[in-house]
């Protein structure tokens, strides 16, 4: 049925200045009839007043754009997408038009001819609004253009992916000689494909799948120097699916204190090893009442006869044992205590029995849940054992804590932690007889750890996030999350020469989150940042690169899509009839001619 | 007048048309002929169109003054004029009367006509033709490029990225390494013949005379190899056109050929790697001589002993030199001596299989003398003869007349005589004699553990001392003992092993001599089974008095014996010792103990007498404990200290805290190469060559790689040689990468695994922190 609407569509989204017009409208007519009234000559005055009206509504007509909707016949077209039997699809069409997205083929097609070649999928309601129904071929569309989708009655024929990388997790950023994992899933068409991986170490095989079917992707890998990587994806030694990139962060430095009682092998080996590393280390110990030996290791001295904020502060790491903690009055054991809170990480030895300290102590500085153990602890090395004294207590696992080292399922080292810091406990009393034994890795491998998960973390302004889709591919949607406390953040983005502001949004609940859309159009590393703060890299994919992880990614996509709409979208049978409406605009020369004719009209009439 | 001012106007635009005709004119000319000359020339062509343009401009000049010309034409255009157009230009008082009438008939007929100057259609034509021509050329003209710019197409081609070319149209032909032959020449003492070769990497001996012969395709100026630390060497051109130069090589090298063409450009080859095959020095293998060997001295002791030398080129020489050492202490003398094998040695022969036998006493040497023996070669390599020599053998005679001394635990003692050795001793001769059992014969066998058993023996007399018996001082077969209140006589089964306890010799047991073993004692000794225990009487087991009589069961020494346990004798002084009765007996059982060892010793059953040994060592331990005895000390008592009070109350103004700085710097093996790494992943991703500041970071980091190939750490020659390549641009495009890569893949290999700990992140959530700390506050 069709009918029309005076009102045009567009003023429907402007209600005040279709109120307006409409008003304005209502006062000529007024006005207009009322002069042609109040002239003296009262001849014709019908003719007169009727020019006048039509002249006026003319106008109006004119002014608001009238349309009509339309019902028209439903259609039926099919939509072939990347990976469709194009040839096949035309040819068995039965009449229904072929549209195929001119992205998604590189070679030309000609208009009035099947298949039709359309630029977006958005068009085909707005040139084609006789199509309701559509068959959809291939892969799939893209994940932002599904939405344009919903109006349509949708029958899904979707290919499989030809094969290739379908999923790739890589890290971002990496710190420097920390290993890392790559990992993903390829699926093989034909036996015998081969996968390397080339990065700044080389060509490394990263699989080698003779049959088809599909494989999981695991490598480690390590880069020892800071910079930017990228690496290639290389298939059968000549095809490059693609490359991604990875951020090496310079190490960091940590700086470590050690308090001591009195000097011992144990701490004497730590600093030594502490210094090995390229550490600052500071060293304290007592010689008699108030009277300390103090050594400084690569770093400047400074005033250590009593702790307090400003010496903790830079200090990332203290080793400290019981009996140096009760030779320390109250007041500075709470100086430790607060620089703990503030991100401090502090390591107790403790190298007397559990007995003999304080309880007062006990709480505060060895807060773990502590129960009766052996006083040796038999360290497993290269098939053999090696026996380390410890104190005569087992921490058990519970949570909370978190275990730093063990053996044999007892754990000699855990840490808890405070606030913002670490208080750790260690229980072992000589460590350093794995360096006189030759065990220099094993002390190593126990210390790192140790020191890296107690040591007073690094602490960046403002921390990035990316989304998990890896690798980032250019023109598609990219959202950048960050955490930081600037109010009202400026957001920078650079690739080689160009630098684009980007408007971030503050998520409602958390003033410090934020998030910022993007759509890369370079490939190349990008680097996001705040004014005034460093940058944060991340690399683009190329439009040519993965794209079997793009199809995969798509199939994916338009499977879920559909599969959640699938009860409100069922496919109705093709002849079925159902109609659609259509918005017409009216013609608007009648209108003109109208007021035309009213207005010649009306110059007669003065004539006459 | 007016009329004049009408023929004036005439003229006026008559000349103004003509003008037109002649800027037609001109651009129909000028056009072609600047595009043509445009095409060629280039803006030159802009000259010839002024020039052009001047020269018709010019000839206009001459139309304008004339005035003839107009009349002319007017007067062939239009008839009616007369050919009296000219009169209207002449003034009246000029004129005759008829001219004068004519003049005003061609007035009247000139105001009767119209008259215009139509810009002639040829003209027109003649522009349209030119720009036909124009556009013809114009489209034409790339069809027409080969034949006028091909001079300049080959001169492009020619251009290198060297030096600036001469102004003159010469193309310049780049020399080429036609060959490169290395003629390499082994030092005469390897009898290795000379050969060639033209590899890229050729191995070559040590000390050889390489000589490089190069031949060129094109003119050279000047050659030189450039070894890898910068060193040079000049090529010199030799008369059939070949460039030649030598040198003798001692280590590995790599170099390049760079040479110099006529224009001055110098252009260098790939590198070339040449590898020294060390000259190693002899191997020499000595058998059948322990490093330490100690022997009791005779005069005829022999050592003998195998030597095999071999080295890769040959051996010129061998000997053995022999240190004798007399004397110990401050007196201690050395005699140095060399001996031969008795071989003549040829310099080519690479092997030899060498016997020696040294009679220890032909060299001076004595009891408690020790010789030191090392064997010397010296292989065939002109210069420098290489010596190599072997560890030192030790060879002495055992000087048994004293006592040496040993370290035990940092404490030396003195240790006694063989023949007083420990029973802890004992017992690991006899574990040892067991676990060699399987490889000896049981003559052999019987005679170690007899000696074993001799041990024993004198040990138990040694501790029988302490409890009053007598003891051997004097080794040996027929060593006796003299006790004056004993005769022998037929009657006496025992033998002169007897003991004496306080005064009175006893008879323990009916035994014989060492190396005779008295069957049937043994035969009732062996069948007991357990080890007897301690007798609990302190008088048993000994007997006081010697006679003969004595040994008579109803005797009154018998009777004694019987009512001992129940007095005691304090009369004898020998009885009277230091040990109490429980350690006497213990000493006693340890006694009893050594006896069964001894038997089963003497039996040949080791094993068996394994047992009682460790028994005894148990006792005798036991006694070493209880005889020790603790006296109290007496004398100054100082105070009690209260530690509590007195410590850390010391005055310490006068003590200074003692403070150390250090610096240990951890430096990277190869900073540079490191530093490259990321610059070379920049260049990858932007495939671009470095840029000045790269440049320099890259070229330190070449030559720490230049110092790794020399060193021969790795053979990283050919990333250096594409490094050198991308440095100087001169590589194809496609081959970028793969350099980069190759080279990026060298340097990771170089920087070591960075295992250092390192600091965890946190992000700053403020928001974070206030509530955490609000929460525990």
């Amino acid at each position: 049925m069709n009918y029309w609407h005076p009102i045009s569509s567009s003023f429907k989204q402007e209600p005040l200045l279709q109120y307006l017009g409409i008003g304005i409208a209502s006062l000529l007519i007024i006005l207009l009839l009322w002069r042609a009234y109040q002239r003296a000559n009262q001849r014709f005055l019908v003719i007169r007043l009727s020019a006048n009206l039509l002249a006026v509504i003319a106008l109006l007509m004119i002014f608001l754009q009238p349309f009509k909707k339309v019902q028209i016949p439903n259609r039926t077209a099919i939509i072939a997408t990347a990976n469709a039997p194009l040839d096949s699809l035309v040819e068995n069409a039965n009449g229904k038009p072929v549209f195929v997205l001119s992205k998604d083929y590189s070679k030309a097609f000609f208009a009035e001819e099947a298949p039709i070649a359309i630029p977006h999928i958005s068009i085909l309601k707005d040139k084609y609004p006789d199509i309701q129904h559509l068959q959809l071929f291939g892969v799939g569309l893209p994940l932002s253009d599904l939405s344009y989708l919903d109006s349509f009655h949708i029958d899904k024929f979707q290919s499989a992916t030809n094969g290739g990388i379908l999923e790739l997790k890589q890290p971002y950023e990496i710190e420097m000689g920390r290993p890392f994992q790559i990992s993903g899933k390829y699926l093989s068409k034909r036996p015998s494909q081969k996968l390397e991986l080339i990065g700044p170490n080389g060509k490394e095989e990263l699989l080698m799948a003779k049959e088809e079917g599909l494989y999981n992707l695991e490598k480690v890998l390590q880069i020892n120097q800071a910079g930017r990587y990228r690496y290639s994806l290389l298939e059968n030694e000549k095809d490059t699916l693609g490359h991604f990139g990875v951020h090496v962060t310079a190490p960091s430095s940590i700086q470590s204190l050690i308090i001591n009682n009195a000097p011992n092998f144990e701490t004497k080996y730590l600093k030594n090893w502490l210094v090995d590393q390229g550490f600052a280390v500071a060293m304290r110990s007592s010689i008699s009442k108030d009277k300390f030996k103090t050594d400084f290791y690569n770093q400047s001295s400074y005033p250590l006869s009593r702790l307090n904020t400003a010496t903790l502060r830079p200090i990332d790491f203290l080793f400290i044992s019981t009996s140096a903690l009760m030779q320390m009055d109250k007041a500075e054991r709470n100086t430790l205590h607060n620089a703990v809170n503030e991100g401090l990480g502090v390591c107790v030895w403790m190298d007397m029995p559990i007995d003999d300290i304080p309880s007062s102590i006990q709480r505060r500085w060895l807060a773990f849940s502590m129960k009766k153990g052996t006083p040796e602890i038999s360290l497993p090395i290269n098939k053999d054992f090696f026996i380390l004294q410890r104190q005569a207590v087992d921490i058990p696992p519970s949570l909370g804590t978190i275990t730093l080292a063990e053996a044999n399922g007892k754990i000699f080292a855990a840490t808890k932690p405070i606030l913002f810091g670490q208080k750790a406990l260690l229980l072992i009393q000589n460590s350093y007889l794995l360096q006189l034994d030759g065990q220099e890795e094993t002390y190593h491998k126990i210390w790192k750890n140790i020191l890296e998960k107690v040591a007073r973390k690094k602490l960046n302004n403002t921390q990035w996030s990316l989304p998990k889709e890896r690798p980032i591919l250019i023109h598609q949607p990219l959202k950048l999350r960050f955490l930081s406390s600037t109010p009202s953040p400026k957001v920078f983005i650079q690739n080689g020469n160009a630098t684009y502001e980007i408007p971030a949004m503050q998520y409602p609940f958390d003033e410090e989150r934020w998030e910022l859309n993007f759509i890369p159009k370079e490939e190349g590393w990008h680097q996001a940042y705040l004014e005034g703060e460093s940058s944060f890299p991340f690399y683009v994919s190329g439009e040519k690169e993965w794209l079997d992880r793009r199809q995969a990614a798509v199939i994916k996509a338009n499977s879920y899509h559909f599969s959640a709409l699938k009860e409100q979208r069922l496919a109705k049978k093709e002849n079925e009839q159902s109609y659609i409406t259509s918005k017409e605009a009216f013609p608007t020369w009648p209108f003109f001619l109208v007021f035309l004719v009213s207005m010649i009209t009306l110059w007669i009439e003065e004539k006459l | 007048m007016e009329k004049e001012k009408d023929i004036k106007d005439l003229f006026t635009h008559w000349l103004r048309s003509k003008q037109l005709e002649s800027l037609l004119f001109t651009l129909s000319i000028s056009l072609p002929i600047t595009i043509f000359l445009s095409l060629i020339l280039g803006w030159y062509s802009l000259l010839i169109l002024l020039f052009v343009s001047l020269f018709s401009l010019s000839r206009n000049r001459q139309q304008q003054n004339n005035l003839q010309s107009f009349t002319n034409e007017l007067d062939n255009r239009f008839p009616s004029l007369e050919h009296s157009s000219s009169l209207l230009s002449s003034s009246d008082e000029e004129l005759s009367s008829l001219s004068l009438l004519q003049k005003q008939k061609v007035e009247e007929a000139l105001n009767q006509i119209s008259i215009a100057f139509p810009i002639s259609r040829k003209s027109v034509y003649t522009l349209f033709a030119a720009l036909l021509i124009s556009t013809i050329m114009l489209l034409l003209w790339p069809l027409t490029k080969p034949f006028f710019h091909s001079s300049e197409a080959i001169k492009r081609s020619t251009n290198t990225n060297h030096s600036s070319l001469s102004a003159n149209d010469t193309i310049q032909v780049i020399p080429e390494i036609q060959t490169l032959q290395i003629n390499i020449q082994p030092p005469a003492y390897t009898a290795l013949p000379s050969f060639e070769s033209s590899a890229q990497e050729i191995s070559i001996p040590y000390y050889s005379n390489v000589q490089w012969k190069v031949r060129f395709e094109g003119s050279v100026a000047a050659a030189k190899l450039v070894f890898g630390q910068g060193k040079e060497l000049p090529l010199n051109k030799s008369n059939d056109n070949a460039w030649i130069t030598s040198q003798t090589l001692k280590e590995s090298q790599f170099f390049s050929l760079h040479f110099q063409d006529q224009y001055n450009n110098w252009h260098k080859s790939d590198y070339y790697q040449l590898n020294i095959i060390k000259d190693l020095a002899v191997e020499i293998e000595v058998n059948n001589l322990s490093q330490f060997a100690e022997y009791v001295f005779t005069k005829e002791k022999t050592i003998t002993f195998n030597t095999l030398l071999k080295d890769d080129y040959g051996i010129s020489n061998s000997y053995i030199v022999a240190t004798l050492s007399k004397g110990e202490g401050e007196s201690v003398t050395f005699k140095d001596d060399t001996l031969s094998f008795q071989q003549n040695f040829n310099r080519q022969k690479k092997e030899y299989n060498l016997q020696k036998s040294i009679k220890l006493t032909e060299l001076g040497m004595e009891p408690g003398d020790e010789l030191y023996l090392h064997v010397e070669a010296i292989d065939n390599r002109t210069p420098d003869p290489q010596l190599s020599k072997t560890y030192k053998y030790i060879i002495a005679f055992e000087d048994t007349t004293k006592v040496s001394k040993e370290m035990y635990g940092r404490m030396a003692i003195n240790r006694m005589p063989d023949y007083f050795r420990s029973q802890r001793q004992i017992i690991i001769d006899t574990e040892r004699l067991i676990s060699r059992k399987g490889e000896m014969t049981a003559n052999p066998f019987q005679n170690a553990s007899n000696n074993i058993a001799a041990d024993q023996k004198l040990l138990r007399l040694r501790y029988g001392q302490f409890l009053g018996e007598e003891f051997e001082t004097v080794i040996g077969e027929n060593g006796a003992a003299d006790f004056p209140d004993h005769v022998h006589d037929e009657t006496c089964a025992h033998d002169s092993t007897t003991v004496k306890v306080m005064g009175a010799s006893l008879y323990l047991a009916n035994h014989k001599q060492d190396g005779e073993a008295n069957n049937k004692d043994v035969a009732q000794k062996s069948n007991k089974k357990e080890a007897p225990k301690a007798k609990k009487n302190p008088h048993e087991g000994h007997h006081h008095g010697s006679s003969q009589n004595d040994r008579a069961t109803n005797s009154p020494i018998a009777v004694e014996e019987a009512l001992l346990p129940y007095y005691h004798v304090h009369d004898i002084a020998e009885e009277a010792t230091f040990f109490d009765a429980a350690t006497t007996a213990k000493l006693r059982a340890a006694l009893a103990n050594m006896w069964d060892a001894e038997l089963h010793l003497r039996m040949g059953e080791p094993q068996k007498a394994l047992p009682y040994e460790y028994q005894a060592l148990k006792l005798i331990k036991e006694v070493q404990q209880a005889s020790r005895v603790y006296v109290e000390r007496v004398g100054f008592e100082p105070p009690e200290i209260k530690v509590a009070e007195k410590r850390l109350s010391g005055e310490l103004d006068e003590i200074q805290a003692p403070l150390n700085k250090k610096k240990k710097l951890i430096k990277a093996k190869y900073p540079h190469i490191q530093a490259s790494i990321s610059i070379l992943e920049q260049m990858k991703v932007d495939f671009r060559y470095p840029r000045p500041e790269e440049k320099l970071q890259l070229q330190q980091a070449g030559e720490e790689l230049a110092s790794i190939v020399l060193k021969q750490e790795n053979n990283f020659l050919l990333e250096l040689q594409q490094l050198r390549s991308i440095m100087e641009k001169e590589i194809k495009v496609d081959q970028f990468l793969e350099y980069v890569q190759n080279i990026q893949r060298a340097f990771s290999t170089m920087v070591p695994t960075y295992e250092k700990p390192q600091k965890d992140k946190r992000g700053k959530h403020q928001l974070k922190e206030l509530y955490l700390k609000a929460i525990t506050d």
